[in-house]
């Protein structure tokens, strides 16, 4: 399971989505990225819980919502945005 | 009042009332937004610029740096305001674990009344205890280990987790103690906050922020209205809270008790033509949060010492003016009070 970093957060502004990091390092993001960080805040995540939300959102296929939520996962592991919950 | 200022007020009223902008215009020139990102900054109320900027139509044009400054900007407002808020829970807890009662004055307290409380600045933490329980907090404290530094008030601060903590051993900053309503209350809530505006604004100065506060808490807190303004002509503030009902409703579009349309009452006065806040507005803007940022203030801040206790005098001093207008009662105790405790030697 993982969890969205608490020094990371996703602001939007009249359509306008900026990452940012408690670094003060921050990136403009899409509203794609930004709507998948918000299904991802509520709480602890994994790819089956992300893809299920992105499914529903997206009207995507089961298989194509887990290949998906598995990327957003890994990239945001590896832009250290996101810690793992040990089991 | 230019009309960069009338802008940056529309924004402020929008994110405060949650209400898109009226009469905005469609294109302004980036030094322009700016000033107003630099205005928003000195009156800490840039959480409600940000609101406000967000509730502008989409015709508006608003440039994309702008837009990037005001978002890093909510971002840190937000995460200090959790850590504020997370501090006054866990400080109150340890208090309330040593069976005392603390109060949290303001800030925390107040933030609850905006739209979003996340994005009222909050920088320390006000606690009040009453006169039985005070000492017995302080020896809470000195049992942490933390250091107490005395102010000049009566009050004392101390750190925790990074966050000032301001303890008080009066509720109302006031001398009078007559009429006062009881604590907890909605009255003495109102009052509290609205002295808190006047004793600054007898100084040093005062921010938009606290004027927000009470905008806020006039729309919230649900008061009695006879009560209020009964208190408010009891304890010698009924002038003052007019002038400020004058600058809430203005500037800030606020309801208040004193608004058009109700009867005139022989005992409360409501109901009069309000007085001009366009002087108080003017000292608002000019010194910013606390007056700090009035170039010669700035300055003194810096030195410290007996030169910061002696400009504080004499910028009470130039009040003169305003505290006899509006508050005589209260510029005698408060000058004796400076007197007291600004040049004792430190």
């Amino acid at each position: 399971m993982f969890r969205l970093r608490k020094d990371c957060s996703v602001m939007t502004l009249r359509g306008k989505h900026l990452l940012i990091r408690g670094t003060g390092k921050a990136l403009e993001v899409n509203g794609s990225f930004a709507r998948i960080w918000d299904m991802a805040s509520g709480g602890p995540f994994d790819a089956a819980l992300l893809a299920a939300k992105m499914q529903e959102e997206y009207e995507l296929s089961g298989e194509e919502a887990l290949a998906e939520a598995g990327k957003m996962i890994r990239l945001w592991s590896d832009y250290g945005l996101v810690e793992a919950i040990p089991e | 009042m230019s009309p960069l200022e009338q802008h940056f007020l529309t924004l402020v009223r929008s994110g405060l009332r949650e209400q898109p902008a009226e009469d905005f215009p469609q294109v302004l020139p980036l030094p322009h937004w700016q000033a107003i990102l630099d205005m928003a900054r000195k009156q800490t109320v840039t959480g409600l610029v940000f609101r406000g900027v967000g509730l502008l139509p989409d015709e508006v044009q608003v440039p994309d740096n702008i837009m990037f400054s005001l978002m890093m900007e909510a971002e840190r407002i937000k995460r200090q305001s959790a850590l504020v808020s997370e501090t006054a829970a866990e400080v109150c807890a340890r208090f309330e674990a040593a069976g005392l009662h603390p109060v949290v004055l303001k800030g925390p307290e107040v933030a609850r009344l905006y739209p979003d409380p996340s994005l009222r600045e909050s920088g320390d933490i006000d606690l009040y205890y009453s006169p039985e329980e005070f000492e017995k907090a302080c020896a809470v404290v000195r049992a942490e280990g933390r250091s107490l530094a005395p102010a000049s008030d009566g009050s004392v601060h101390y750190d925790w987790n990074g966050i000032d903590i301001d303890q008080h051993r009066q509720y109302f900053d006031l001398h009078t103690r007559k009429g006062l309503p009881p604590v907890p209350s909605a009255e003495a809530t109102l009052l509290m906050l609205s002295v808190h505006i006047l004793k600054h604004c007898m100084g040093a100065g005062i921010g938009l922020r606290q004027f927000c506060d009470m905008a806020a808490a006039y729309r919230s807190v649900p008061y009695d209205r006879e009560k209020l303004l009964a208190c408010y002509k009891a304890t010698g503030t009924a002038h003052w809270n007019r002038l400020l009902a004058a600058f809430l409703e203005r500037y800030l579009g606020a309801a208040t008790p004193y608004s058009a349309g109700d009867p005139v009452s022989p005992v409360t006065g409501a109901g009069e033509p309000l007085p001009d806040p366009a002087g108080l507005l003017a000292f608002v803007l000019a010194g910013g949060n606390f007056g700090h940022h009035d170039a010669a203030r700035e300055k003194v801040l810096k030195e410290g010492g007996l030169r910061r206790k002696t400009d504080t005098l004499l910028r009470f001093l130039r009040r003169l003016p305003f505290s006899l207008r509006y508050a005589p009662r209260e510029w005698l105790g408060e000058l004796a009070a400076l007197a007291r405790g600004n040049l004792r030697p430190e």
